[in-house]
C-alpha cells in the first residue's frame, strides 16, 4: 500500500478507465465507512454517506491536483459529505432517539443472557462518551483503528499526517481511554470469570 | 535497560503490532525483567480488545464497491484553468503596470469562463464509440457505396439507412446523397464525393461537393477536408473539395474558415478559397444561391424524413469545450513570438493539441498557429513557441486576442495553459 499506487489509479480514472476507480474504492472503503460512521454512524447513515462520497469524489476527480494526496483529499470529501448529511437530515434528526446500538439481538443471545444486550449497548454507550471525551486530533484515528483495524499506514495516507504522528495520537489516545474505560474493563473481566464459573 | 517511561511510550504500537524489530526487542526484554511494564501491557491490551469487540459490530462488513461502480456518475468535465495569470512578458523591459493593464481583460473573461463552467454540466461520455447511429439516408439516386472503418465491406446504400459513426460513403458519376444527422441537419452530397461522417457534428470531405443546413447547437458542427477546416454553429454553406483546394459559400450565418496557417470568418455571400500553406485568406463576394443550385434539386423522402423523426433522437449536449482566452498588451511592441506554458502532468496518452488563433483588438484575424499534441508527452517540457509567420501584419498591434482551441473532437487528454505571454525582439 504505497501512494505512488494512489496517483497511477488516479489517473487510469481520469482517462476514462472506471476499473480503476473500483480498485480505489477497495482501497479506501474501510477509512471512508469509519470516518462516515464516526459523523453519523448513531443514525445509521455510514454506508450511504459512504457511497454518495466515492460518488462526489469520482465526479470530481479533475479538480484533484496533487494525485499523491489521494487519500487527504478524499477524507475532506467524506467529512464534507457528512456534515452535509447532518445538516440536510438536522430537522429529521431531531425528533428521533439517536440509536447507540443499532445491531439486533440475537435469538440466542436472547436465551443465553437475558441482561446480554442491554449490558452491550450500556458498554457502546461508554465507549462512545470515552471516544467523545478525547481531544478532537484524535477521535478519528481511533475510530479508523478500533472500528475498521486499519494500520497506522493506512491511517496515515488518509487523515494526511505522518506514521509517526498517528503513533503519537494511537498512543495518547490509548493512554485516555485505559484510564476512562479501566472501570468497565474490570468490570468486563468480572463478568468473564462469572460466566467461567458458571459454566 | 530501557527505563519503564521509554517503554511505556512503546506498549500501544507493540500492542497494534507497529513497532520495528529493534524496539520490539527492546521492550520484550524490559517486560520480561518489569512487573508493573508487564501489568502496563496487558491492561493496554485489554482496552484495545474492549474498542475492538465493541465498536467491531458495527464494521463494515460487506464490499461497497458493486454498489459505488453500480451508479457512477458522469465526472465533471477537466475543469479549464484560464489566464488568473496572463501576463506580457517584454523582454527588454519589465514594468507592473503593464502587467495590470494585461490582467484587467483577462479577469472579465475569467469570470466569464468560471460562470459558464458553473453552467456546465457534463460533458457528452464517450459511449462503444463507433457503432452509435447519429443520423439516416433521406435520399438517394444513383450508385452510392458505404463502408464502416472497421471492415472492408463495401455496400449499397438505401433509403432509410441508419448512418453510423465513422461511416464512409461514395457517390459516383450520376448520384445523389442526403444524409439528416441527429440535430437535425442536413447535408446534400453531389455527384462524384467522398465523405466519412465522423459523429453529427463532424463530417469530413476527401473530394465533391456538399451543401449543408447545420441545426444550431452549442457545439460546433465542423468540416474537415485536406486543404482546410471550417467551423459553424448554425448556418447554410457549401463546400468544394478538389485535390489541392476547397471553396467555401455561405449563404446563411457565420462560417469560420482555416488553413493550416491562417483563418478567417465568413458572412453571408462571401466565399473563399482554401490552398494549404495560402496566406491570408481572400474573401469575394458571389450569388451563393446561385452557386448552390445543384443542392435544390435534392429533396428528402417524406416518408425516410419522418421515420428519422421518430428514430434518431438528438444528444443533448449542454456544453462546449472550453476555449482558452488570453489577451495580452504588447504596448505597441513588434511582436516575434508567442510562448504557451503549462505544468507537465504525467498522464500518458492521448493528449490533444490545440489550435491557436490570434486576432488584434478589432478581432481581425491576423494568423493561425497549431501546437501538436504529442510535445504535452514531454514531461521535461512546459512551454511552446510560437513565431509569428512572415508577412502578418503585426506591427502596431496594441492588444493581442489569443484563442486557444483543442483540436479534436474525441475525448483526448486537454493541458489548461498557465501563461501566455508575447515575446518582442
Amino acid at each position: 500500500m504505497h501512494q505512488g499506487k494512489d496517483a497511477e489509479l488516479v489517473f487510469r480514472c481520469l482517462e476514462g478507465d472506471a476499473e480503476a476507480f473500483g480498485e480505489l474504492v477497495q482501497r479506501y472503503q474501510s477509512a471512508v465507512y469509519a470516518t462516515a460512521y464516526y459523523y453519523a454512524g448513531r443514525y445509521g447513515a455510514a454506508e450511504d454517506i459512504a457511497q454518495d462520497a466515492f460518488w462526489m469524489a469520482y465526479r470530481s476527480l479533475p479538480h484533484l491536483k496533487d494525485q499523491e494526496k489521494f487519500g487527504a483529499w478524499l477524507k475532506e470529501i467524506t467529512t464534507r459529505t457528512a456534515a452535509n448529511w447532518l445538516r440536510r437530515n438536522a430537522p429529521r434528526l431531531r425528533h428521533e432517539t439517536p440509536l447507540p446500538h443499532r445491531r439486533t439481538v440475537s435469538i440466542e443471545d436472547a436465551r443465553q443472557e437475558p441482561k446480554g444486550a442491554l449490558e452491550r449497548s450500556e458498554r457502546y454507550e461508554r465507549i462512545q462518551a470515552a471516544i467523545e471525551a478525547l481531544p478532537e486530533r484524535y477521535r478519528l484515528p481511533v475510530v479508523l483503528r478500533y472500528l475498521q483495524e486499519m494500520n497506522y499506514d493506512e491511517i496515515s495516507r488518509f487523515t494526511g499526517e505522518s506514521r509517526d504522528e498517528i503513533r503519537g495520537i494511537l498512543l495518547r489516545a490509548g493512554r485516555l481511554l485505559r484510564e476512562s474505560l479501566a472501570e468497565l474493563d474490570v468490570q468486563m473481566e468480572e463478568d468473564a470469570q462469572w460466566h467461567r464459573a458458571h459454566k | 535497560m530501557a527505563s519503564c517511561a521509554q517503554v511505556e511510550s512503546l506498549v500501544q504500537a507493540y500492542v497494534d503490532g507497529e513497532l520495528s524489530a529493534a524496539e520490539k526487542a527492546i521492550l520484550e526484554e524490559h517486560i520480561s525483567e518489569c512487573r508493573m511494564c508487564t501489568a502496563a501491557l496487558k491492561r493496554q491490551r485489554s482496552t484495545a480488545a474492549l474498542l475492538f469487540e465493541t465498536l467491531g459490530e458495527h464494521r463494515l462488513n460487506h464490499d461497497l464497491t458493486p454498489m459505488v461502480m453500480a451508479h457512477l456518475p458522469e465526472m465533471d468535465p477537466n475543469h479549464v484553468r484560464t489566464s488568473h495569470d496572463v501576463t506580457l512578458r517584454i523582454k527588454q523591459q519589465s514594468d507592473y503596470r503593464y502587467l495590470l493593464r494585461a490582467l484587467a481583460p483577462a479577469m472579465a473573461l475569467t469570470v466569464l469562463l468560471v460562470l459558464g463552467m458553473m453552467l456546465a454540466l457534463s460533458w457528452p461520455p464517450e459511449g462503444p464509440a463507433d457503432m452509435r447511429a447519429v443520423g439516416m439516408v433521406t435520399h438517394q439516386e444513383g450508385k452510392i457505396l458505404r463502408s464502416h472503418e472497421s471492415s472492408t465491406d463495401r455496400r449499397h446504400v438505401a433509403l432509410k439507412a441508419i448512418v453510423r459513426e465513422n461511416e464512409r460513403f461514395e457517390t459516383d458519376g450520376d448520384a445523389a446523397l442526403m444524409i439528416t444527422l441527429a440535430g437535425p441537419t442536413l447535408m446534400k452530397a453531389d455527384k462524384n464525393t467522398r465523405l466519412k461522417v465522423i459523429n453529427e457534428r463532424e463530417v469530413s470531405v476527401e473530394i465533391g461537393q456538399i451543401w449543408l443546413n447545420v441545426c444550431k447547437d452549442q457545439r460546433s458542427f465542423r468540416v474537415t477536408t485536406p486543404s482546410g477546416d471550417i467551423t459553424v454553429f448554425g448556418t447554410v454553406f457549401n463546400v468544394e473539395v478538389t485535390p489541392d483546394s476547397t471553396v467555401v459559400t455561405v449563404e446563411t450565418g457565420n462560417v469560420q474558415v482555416s488553413n493550416n496557417v491562417a483563418f478567417t470568418q465568413l458572412e453571408p455571400g462571401e466565399q473563399t478559397q482554401l490552398i494549404v500553406e495560402k496566406k491570408p485568406l481572400e474573401k469575394s463576394q458571389v450569388d451563393a444561391h446561385d452557386l448552390m443550385a445543384w443542392a435544390d434539386t435534392i429533396q428528402p423522402d417524406p416518408d425516410a424524413q419522418k421515420y428519422f423523426a421518430e428514430t434518431i433522437k438528438p444528444q443533448t449536449v449542454k456544453v462546449l469545450r472550453a476555449e482558452q482566452v488570453f489577451v495580452v498588451d504588447t504596448s505597441d511592441h513588434t511582436v516575434h513570438s508567442i510562448t504557451f506554458e503549462w505544468e507537465p502532468r504525467p498522464i500518458i496518452g492521448n493528449h490533444c493539441g490545440y489550435n491557436i488563433y490570434v486576432s488584434d483588438d478589432q478581432m481581425t484575424p491576423l494568423f493561425k498557429g497549431h501546437i501538436p499534441g504529442n510535445v504535452f508527452l514531454d514531461m521535461e517540457r512546459n512551454e511552446y513557441e510560437l513565431v509569428v509567420p512572415e508577412g502578418v501584419p503585426i506591427e502596431n498591434k496594441s492588444v493581442l486576442h489569443i484563442s486557444v482551441v483543442p483540436d479534436t473532437t474525441t475525448r483526448a487528454i486537454e493541458t489548461p495553459f498557465t501563461e501566455v505571454a508575447a515575446l518582442s525582439l
